[in-house]
């Protein structure tokens, strides 16, 4: 029972920080990033090849945050034109792609069978029995320090100028602010923090495929960021926390189901996690904690259903 | 052509904004039927929203607005526009992807979708006949168009399905002095066939010269209603216009209205 | 190359369809719609419902798959996108997102993951001036060319055609000459419906059935309509032909796995460096 109690609390880990770095860019800076799956795979298999070459998984886990980061921003670059639509496709069909060489390159991926037996980082210090626990204490110690990082970066300037960027962006450019440099930082640092990810999720599990980062991923994310309320990284944390327990809970649907078998029943679950994101938007859009922000008297473009809270 | 029905359009203490602070307050004047209304005032008074009120594109906190007989608050834009209300918006007022003919044709479509091909053969030639700038290049874009040739479109198309009032935001906005001229004199002609005109407009020199009475709104309140002629002699728009305290509540000569004038 | 070039024609028809319907939708409601994968989807697996299912045959069983997507598409239109609220672009992204995990997932559940066919009898290919070309690709060139026409005959010559412009060139203005948005919204909603249902079909003949039968066309409809300059319909036909035929001739020089990712660069370029799409049908901007 512990283990599993261990090992969906790595994943309320893992996934919490990829709510945090979907905080920063989306949350905060308004740019929607629809391929998150793609950059966690990124950071994963980078961790992946080179902890299995041989490299230290601390450098593994250095070069998945460094070009997860560089690729965000690469991709960041579709922003120039203002416009949210245009980053949106460019990432979703950047995670197409991202999916594809994973599938087809096997010399480097290992195309549709994946890699296996990634070494664990420090399992030689560590006794086999507790490992996964040290693995989790390890999780969550990063998780604090990106927390605590990105909230630092919420509360500073910059934080202030992202959230300007995020409510009017030609406001923003007419005050000075280099638009296109913030975006890409702030996509980058979400990236940095995706691919830190995607490293511990590739060392967690020793064995990474492509059909582990697909669409719902990204949609856990994204609920995630808006059960917490968008830009709040302390209603994030509830936020993942909620989500996670509400997919776990709901593996257990097919034993109230006999009449569905284990394929349908996974089917059925992600199409409850895809309903979920949609009553979220239309009744919870603003999430439940505020945001950390003076509201004075601001009804943004907040819809006729929203509750008006504070 | 003159139309049957002359209606007037009744602004009742209506307040609005965007957000939770007013910026029109407790606003109430008449339009009064078959007559040119102008609303003036500074900027930022709140003309545009107003306006927006009694178009429909803005949902009042309080108040009413009647046309003729009939309580129009609860309708929506096109509701309002199939019982007569016609608007010119001052920017972005026609379909610039679209031809002049289509512009014209989408006008009159959806507002009198009963209609025959006749009726609208005739409201488009009433129309050209108004502004026959526009006649010879009914497939050229409407986005080409100069300045003033769209302001002409924009009249045009809220002229198209007949309505009993015109409502016009900043007709002379942006156009030289010529057009100016023209733009206003066509609204005085419209104005002729018994069409009820409400219009903001910050050229005074030319609002009074064809209106019929003039509001002034000044911080989101009405504070006054004036027979054109003697609007601008009045030393008391001046000094509401640049700002100042109003302490005399001498009756300004005004017609009888439903709520009497806003006190300053 | 000329037989690249056929190909890439009769593909590039197929993904104008979707390309079209995410034009049409993203006029009116301004938001580019990322269950038009997941719609192609569930179009083929209705039309296969009715094909295969009940007996029909596919002409009938066609028709009957565009009526229900095209109802299906104006049921979400009022359960998920109006109640999120016609004025916040981000969020009905967002939510078209959510459509698209119920739609694909929906179609899961209830038909699992095995890879289906139409009921169609196989004909041999035919020979034209020494192009190859086999029947499938002539039914998907008529169709398409067929529904192109008339949705272009929609456009320019119907009440409802030029409202559906009004409203993508200015909605409030629309409002103010009388047009009806949600009326008009649900029209553009069905007719993006029967579209998609019309590639899913034709694209589920040429292939399979199977769960991921929209999706691998994802990101070539975006590039297609990005291309022509998403929101133009007319564009969106052009900017198929040209995805079709690009995708096409890079088989020619990279394994045919990659076309989504050349779609991908070409998609990437025009966002960065053209935006309002390539073929100088600039719309003129508010």
């Amino acid at each position: 029972m512990t283990g599993y109690l261990v090992s969906i609390l790595t994943f309320v880990v893992l996934a919490a920080m990829l709510g945090l770095a979907l905080n920063i860019q989306w949350g905060q800076a308004g740019m929607v990033n629809f391929g998150l799956a793609g950059f966690y795979g990124l950071g994963a298999y980078t961790a992946a090849i080179l902890s299995v070459s041989g490299a230290n998984p601390a450098i593994a886990t250095g070069a998945a945050i460094a070009l997860t980061a560089a690729a965000s921003a690469i991709v960041s670059l579709a922003s120039i034109r203002l416009r949210e639509d245009y980053l949106a496709i460019t990432t979703l069909a950047f995670a197409e792609a991202v999916r594809l060489v994973a599938l087809n390159e096997q010399w480097l991926t290992g195309g549709s069978n994946g890699i296996r037996d990634i070494p664990r980082p420090f399992v030689s210090y560590i006794g086999g029995g507790n490992y996964e626990l040290a693995f989790l204490a390890i999780c969550v110690a990063a998780l604090l320090i990106v927390f605590v990082v990105l909230e630092a970066i919420v509360r500073a300037p910059f934080g202030r100028a992202l959230r300007a960027l995020r409510e009017d962006d030609v406001v923003a450019a007419t005050l000075g602010k280099d638009v296109l440099s913030l975006r890409m930082k702030a996509f980058a640092v979400g990236g940095a923090v995706i691919g830190l990810a995607g490293a511990l999720h590739a060392f967690y599990l020793t064995y990474i495929d492509p059909g582990q980062f697909a669409g719902f991923v990204t949609v856990y994310a994204f609920m995630a960021v808006i059960a917490g309320g968008k830009g709040s990284n302390r209603g994030l944390l509830i936020g993942a926390c909620t989500v996670m327990v509400l997919l776990e809970g709901s593996r257990f649907l097919k034993d109230f189901l006999p009449f569905v078998n284990a394929q349908q029943a996974a089917a059925l679950r992600l199409m409850l996690i895809g309903v979920g994101l949609i009553l979220l938007l239309i009744f919870r859009p603003n999430g439940i904690a505020s945001e950390y922000r003076l509201q004075v008297g601001n009804r943004s473009r907040a819809s006729a259903h929203s509750n008006s809270q504070t | 052509m003159n139309i049957a029905l002359q209606e007037a359009i009744s602004v009742e203490a209506i307040s609005a904004g965007y957000g939770s602070s007013d910026i029109v307050r407790s606003a109430s004047f008449n339009a009064g039927a078959g007559r040119i209304t102008t609303i003036a005032g500074p900027n930022g008074a709140g003309k545009s929203t107003l306006m927006k009120v009694v178009v429909g594109l803005l949902r009042p906190r309080l108040g009413r607005i009647m046309l003729g007989d009939r309580d129009i608050t609860r309708l929506d834009p096109p509701s309002r526009a199939a019982a007569g209300l016609g608007y010119v918006p001052q920017e972005h007022n026609v379909f610039k992807n679209m031809s002049i003919g289509e512009n014209l044709r989408i006008a009159h479509e959806f507002i009198r979708p009963r209609s025959s091909v006749a009726e609208f053969a005739a409201a488009r030639d009433r129309v050209l006949a108004l502004f026959p700038d526009l006649a010879g290049r009914l497939n050229g874009l409407a986005g080409t168009l100069s300045g003033g040739q769209r302001q002409m479109l924009a009249i045009g198309c809220a002229l198209m399905p007949s309505p009993t009032a015109l409502l016009l935001d900043e007709p002379s906005a942006g156009l030289s002095p010529r057009y100016v001229a023209e733009m206003l004199d066509a609204v005085r002609i419209v104005n002729e066939s018994g069409v009820t005109v409400l219009m903001i407009e910050q050229n005074l020199v030319e609002a009074v010269r064809v209106s019929h009475d003039m509001v002034l709104l000044v911080g989101g309140e009405v504070k006054g209603l004036w027979l054109a002629p003697e609007f601008l002699d009045d030393p008391k728009v001046t000094s509401l216009f640049l700002g100042g305290v109003q302490h005399d509540n001498a009756a300004h000569p005004t017609r009888e209205g439903p709520h009497g004038t806003g006190t300053s | 190359m000329a037989q690249a070039l056929l190909n890439g024609l009769v593909s590039g028809l197929l993904i104008a369809l979707p390309a079209i319907a995410l034009s049409l939708t993203y006029g009116v409601l301004n938001f580019p719609n990322f269950a038009i994968g997941a719609m192609i989807t569930a179009g083929a697996y209705i039309t296969y419902f009715f094909n295969v299912g009940l007996g029909l045959p596919l002409v009938a069983a066609a028709l009957f798959g565009c009526l229900a997507l095209a109802l299906v598409a104006v049921v979400v239109q009022h359960l998920v996108y109006r109640p999120i609220g016609t004025d916040d672009h981000i969020t009905l992204l967002v939510g078209s997102m959510g459509v698209a995990f119920v739609l694909e997932n929906l179609v899961r559940f209830v038909y699992g993951a095995e890879v289906r066919t139409f009921a169609l009898s196989v004909a041999r290919p035919m020979m034209w001036q020494g192009l190859r070309f086999n029947q499938e690709q002539l039914i998907i060139a008529v169709v398409t060319v067929t529904a192109m026409a008339v949705i272009a005959l929609v456009l320019k010559r119907t009440a409802l055609g030029r409202a559906m412009r009004a409203i993508s060139d200015n909605p409030a203005l629309a409002e103010v000459r009388g047009i009806r948005r949600h009326r008009i919204v649900d029209w553009t909603w069905g007719l993006s419906g029967v579209l998609t249902a019309l590639a899913g079909l034709l694209i589920a003949m040429d292939t399979t059935v199977e769960p991921l039968v929209g999706a691998n066309y994802l990101v070539s409809i975006f590039a297609a309509a990005v291309v022509g300059g998403i929101g133009n319909p007319f564009g969106s036909m052009a900017g198929g032909l040209i995805i079709g035929i690009v995708e096409e001739l890079s088989t020619l020089v990279l394994p045919t796995t990659y076309r989504q990712g050349v779609s991908f660069i070409v998609l990437a370029l025009v966002l960065f460096l053209r935006p309002s799409g390539l073929l100088g049908t600039a719309r003129i901007k508010r």
